[in-house]
């Protein structure tokens, strides 16, 4: 941010501090198809309004949020009336811009990075220890509709298009089917093709009532060990508009240790599931499925997963 | 993992590599060799003292190969052991000074200095199989006025890009996500002053390496500013954190710009580059942090080497090179 900014930056946040009136909390207005920029919003703008830190100046706090006012100031949100029009723009998947406007009056024009962290106000060490409530209570996911392109794999087996993929192509969103004797395509459930079966597992869950008995890595070189249904951790996945990546990472002769890359776009995080999927289970309606889980992973600060090696 | 074995076109490269050198060898070995320190170190005398030992050491290990006899130890004035530890090194394997013309950055220690990156060419005796070249690194360590306290090898691990492709795989991109989740844990316990967790996570030999700009004047001019690198202990890192902690009501820690690089040889080992800023009570600022993490262990992973660098100098942001990587000499190449 140019120094002219921070210095008009710097006034309007004095002028602020000094007329405490004004910065009393407000709802302000705030319309959105992110719910959760919306709650940020609300809280993030009341506690700067309100800021008080004796140990950190407002302006150090918004620089090291990278929380950047680009027009306007949070004063003039108390101008805010019911023709106030509110609109968010996502840029890629690094920031967010939000504006509020009377007509072309910019009364606030903001802009802050896709960080979970700062967006939901919890560090990962908090919102870690979280992820069995969240999974079992997220709602029931709507049934999937079926993918309009398919790609051929064999002269049996198609794959949905086009295949997103996850860093390496192997790591890929890909489910597999068949097409039964009325020409309907069917999710591949077979053990003669075990790795496209357990893609299409974590995929859609091929109505098995599989338990995943996982074990979670948590801040501190802790653990926490719970269970829940492989049927609740696919809702899960679906109510947060997680993108599931899987992949074959090891195969021994009785069982598949699969890779599950859970990606949120809009809150920049991943999750890393590990299964250990015995062979013998894909014949079974029930089982138990042993995992890891490592969660909410920062993935906004990510320059690269892959850095060159170069001889200095 | 498996490890690609080097194929025919390798070897031929090896081979043509190591025709190169013999036939430049004439040529390297009757050169001085010089060692000018770019960085890291303000007092000048004790500099050129590094400087003049340093050269007439690998000097005289050039000479020695060109005429086919043993280094002058005993004439350099080195201590003992460093005689001792070297004759040893030359009787296993005599070796030559690859560069003759050297620059390098000098690290401060408890002790003195210590200069890395040396690059040396093994050449084994005639009478012993030789099935490959073999290029190392020597890291050279001196007391506080300059002179030789030791002299140890350590792999080059800059000749192993081969290997570092063939390690992409599925494990790999598993464990460089958790990687990313270390290295936020390790961003979380700054930020929640965890002392704990950094006893925990830092090896009990793990090096800290810190950069600080140094600025002087000379008649009033202002000079070119300078890194000075100090190393500490792991000890000695926590216990001047443990201060810190205890006078800084606030702490808060970002990272930025995070890289994560593979190690080519040694697939337990990753190194992770961060943009970081800190701010604390009275107190900010930014540079780039390098951390070694070991994941032999993925439930607990330890940080072997921990550096921190200004990312500017005399108004200009740090070049690539010069910001410390996983492509500097850390050793860990030869498990």
């Amino acid at each position: 941010m140019k120094a002219n900014t921070y210095i008009i930056l710097s006034i309007l946040i004095s002028v602020c501090l000094l007329l405490p009136q004004s910065a009393a909390a407000k709802d302000i207005t705030c319309a959105s198809e992110y719910p959760h920029i919306c709650s940020f919003l609300q809280r993030y703008i009341a506690e700067c309004r309100e800021w008080k830190n004796p140990d950190l100046s407002l302006e150090r706090k918004l620089k090291d949020d990278k929380f950047l006012i680009l027009q306007g100031s949070f004063q003039r949100l108390d101008q805010t009336s019911d023709s106030t029009t509110f609109s968010v723009i996502r840029y890629d998947d690094k920031a967010y811009e939000a504006y509020w406007n009377n007509g072309t009056d910019t009364l606030l024009h903001i802009a802050f990075p896709i960080q979970y962290e700062l967006i939901l106000g919890l560090p990962q060490n908090e919102i870690e220890k979280q992820l069995q409530q969240y999974i079992e209570q997220a709602p029931q996911r709507e049934e999937l509709e079926l993918p309009y392109r398919m790609e051929k794999v064999t002269e049996t087996v198609y794959a949905t298009a086009p295949k997103q993929h996850y860093q390496l192509s192997e790591v890929n969103n890909q489910c597999f089917f068949l097409k039964d004797s009325d020409n309907q395509w069917v999710y591949l459930n077979d053990t003669a093709y075990a790795a496209y079966t357990i893609a299409n597992l974590f995929q859609q869950g091929l109505e098995r009532n599989y338990q995943m008995r996982i074990s979670q890595s948590l801040y501190g070189f802790k653990k926490q060990q719970f269970t829940v249904s492989l049927q609740q951790w696919l809702d899960y996945c679906a109510a947060e508009q997680l993108t599931c990546y899987v992949a074959i990472e090891q195969e021994t002769t009785d069982a598949m240790k699969v890779l599950i890359v859970a990606e949120s776009k809009d809150l920049a995080y991943n999750h890393i599931l590990s299964a250990l999927v015995p062979k013998d289970l894909l014949n079974k309606p029930t089982g138990t499925i042993l995992c890891k889980i490592n969660a909410f992973i920062p993935t906004h600060n990510l320059s690269t997963l892959y850095k060159e090696n170069k001889k200095k | 993992m498996t490890l690609t074995v080097s194929t025919t076109d390798e070897r031929t490269t090896t081979m043509r590599k190591y025709l190169f050198v013999i036939a430049l060898l004439p040529s390297l070995l009757m050169a001085q060799v010089r060692l000018t320190i770019i960085d890291g170190i303000s007092n000048n005398s004790v500099k050129q003292a590094i400087e003049k030992n340093t050269s007439a050491l690998l000097t005289d290990i050039n000479d020695a190969q060109a005429a086919g006899r043993t280094p002058n130890f005993g004439s350099l004035n080195l201590p003992q052991s460093v005689q001792i530890s070297l004759s040893m090194l030359w009787e296993n394997s005599p070796f030559m000074v690859t560069e003759t013309d050297i620059q390098e950055r000098c690290l401060q220690t408890a002790t003195g200095y210590q200069v890395r990156n040396i690059s040396l060419q093994m050449l084994p005796r005639e009478a012993q199989n030789f099935n490959e070249e073999e290029y190392q690194e020597a890291v050279i360590s001196y007391d506080k006025q300059g002179r030789i306290e030791s002299f140890y090898l350590s792999l080059n691990m800059n000749l192993y890009k081969q290997v570092m492709n063939s390690n992409r795989g599925v494990e790999d991109l598993r464990r460089r996500q958790l990687i990313l989740d270390w290295t936020e844990r390790f961003r979380t316990s700054y930020n929640t002053k965890d002392i704990q967790f950094l006893d925990q996570v830092f090896s009990e030999d793990a090096l800290i390496i810190t950069g600080k700009v140094i600025r002087q004047t000379k008649s009033d001019v202002q000079l070119p500013e300078k890194i000075e690198y100090t190393k500490q202990t792991k000890n000695e890192y926590l216990t001047k954190l443990r201060r810190v902690f205890k006078n800084n009501s606030y702490i808060k820690v970002t990272f930025d710009d995070v890289q994560i690089s593979g190690h080519p040889v040694n697939p337990d080992i990753y190194g992770v580059t961060v943009h970081q800023g800190y701010t604390s009570s009275n107190y900010h600022d930014d540079g780039y942090l390098f951390l070694l993490w070991d994941f032999k262990n993925e439930d607990e992973p330890k940080i072997h080497v921990r550096t921190w660098q200004p990312d500017m100098l005399n108004g200009q942001p740090l070049q690539e090179e010069e910001i410390i990587s996983i492509n500097d000499d850390w050793g860990f190449g030869d498990e």
